[in-house]
């Protein structure tokens, strides 16, 4: 199933804006598939730290109308705590809203986005750290599946 | 008149013996497999230390792939496979790295080394079990 129009695009805007995080106006806080950073002498178009939301494992499976999709939160930044701090918004995000069922540790489902329909967010793990990248700052990633439909 | 159940419970038993052992045997074996296909993918670091890619530390990852004992509790059975360098799961992890550059070590190296292989092999464990169980049952 093609992503036309671009599911993660979607699901970062949603995000960006459940986690409040900055996804319209530069410096940006978080990136849908990958992060272009600005140099100087350039302005920074990028918060420290910043989070891209991004696709792994090939195209979408599933069977149509259906797809399921496994995607990887990764936030970059000086400081661990607050690539920490940011991590865990996103993944928080990615929670139920305030449901009647909401017990505050169950992963969204039944979530209309721009252009789709979120049936389901599975394997949703917790942020951790991996390492550092080649400009010496943290990195913290969590991953997690999403099933979903055209809206 | 009465009926000495001992025999029947004793080779019930054995079964159900069997059938746990070869339970446990197949799933040693699916993570094997596993493993195997993730060392064809897992990224290797060229030898040479003129590369751009030269890390000194070619086929280290690679070597510390390790399958784990079969743990059997109640209903469960596992087992834990992985990779034991500090900067594993960094690899693992770093989706925008390039390892498909010129002059390197694997040629499939990319990042997900093992969870793409387990993925695609989730299917098929039930069933191998499955099968290696009723196998077992038959003796």
């Amino acid at each position: 199933m093609a992503d036309t129009p671009d599911f993660i695009k979607s699901l970062t805007d949603w995000i960006g804006t459940t986690a409040v995080l900055e996804r319209t106006t530069a410096p940006f806080a978080l990136f849908a598939h990958a992060a272009e950073e600005s140099q100087p002498p350039a302005a920074k178009n990028y918060t420290d730290p910043y989070t891209v939301i991004r696709g792994f494992g090939g195209d979408p499976a599933g069977s149509d109308p259906t797809c399921d999709r496994s995607l990887q939160s990764y936030t970059v930044g000086n400081n661990v705590a607050a690539c920490m701090a940011q991590a865990q918004k996103v993944h928080d995000a990615l929670l139920m809203q305030r449901s009647p069922d909401d017990d505050g540790n169950t992963p969204a489902r039944n979530v209309a986005i721009t252009g789709w329909f979120i049936l389901a967010i599975g394997n949703l793990r917790q942020p951790g750290l991996i390492g550092r990248d080649p400009k010496q700052r943290a990195e913290v990633v969590f991953n997690f599946e999403v099933v979903y439909r055209a809206a | 008149m009465g009926f000495d159940f001992t025999q029947f419970l004793n080779r019930a038993a054995d079964n159900f013996q069997d059938k746990e052992d070869a339970a446990v045997q197949a799933t040693a074996e699916y993570a094997e497999v596993i493993m195997a296909d993730s060392q064809e993918i897992v990224p290797v670091s060229p030898t040479d230390p003129k590369h751009p890619n030269y890390t000194g530390t070619s086929g280290e990852l690679r070597d510390s792939g390790t399958v784990g004992e079969v743990v059997v509790k109640g209903d469960e059975i596992s087992v834990e496979e992985g990779y034991n360098t500090d900067y594993a799961a960094a690899v693992h992890e770093r989706l925008a790295v390039n390892h498909q550059y010129p002059g390197r070590v694997n040629e499939k190296a990319q990042a997900k080394y093992l969870e793409v292989p387990m993925k695609a092999r989730a299917a098929g464990y039930a069933p191998y079990v499955a099968q290696r169980m009723q196998e077992a049952g038959h003796g």
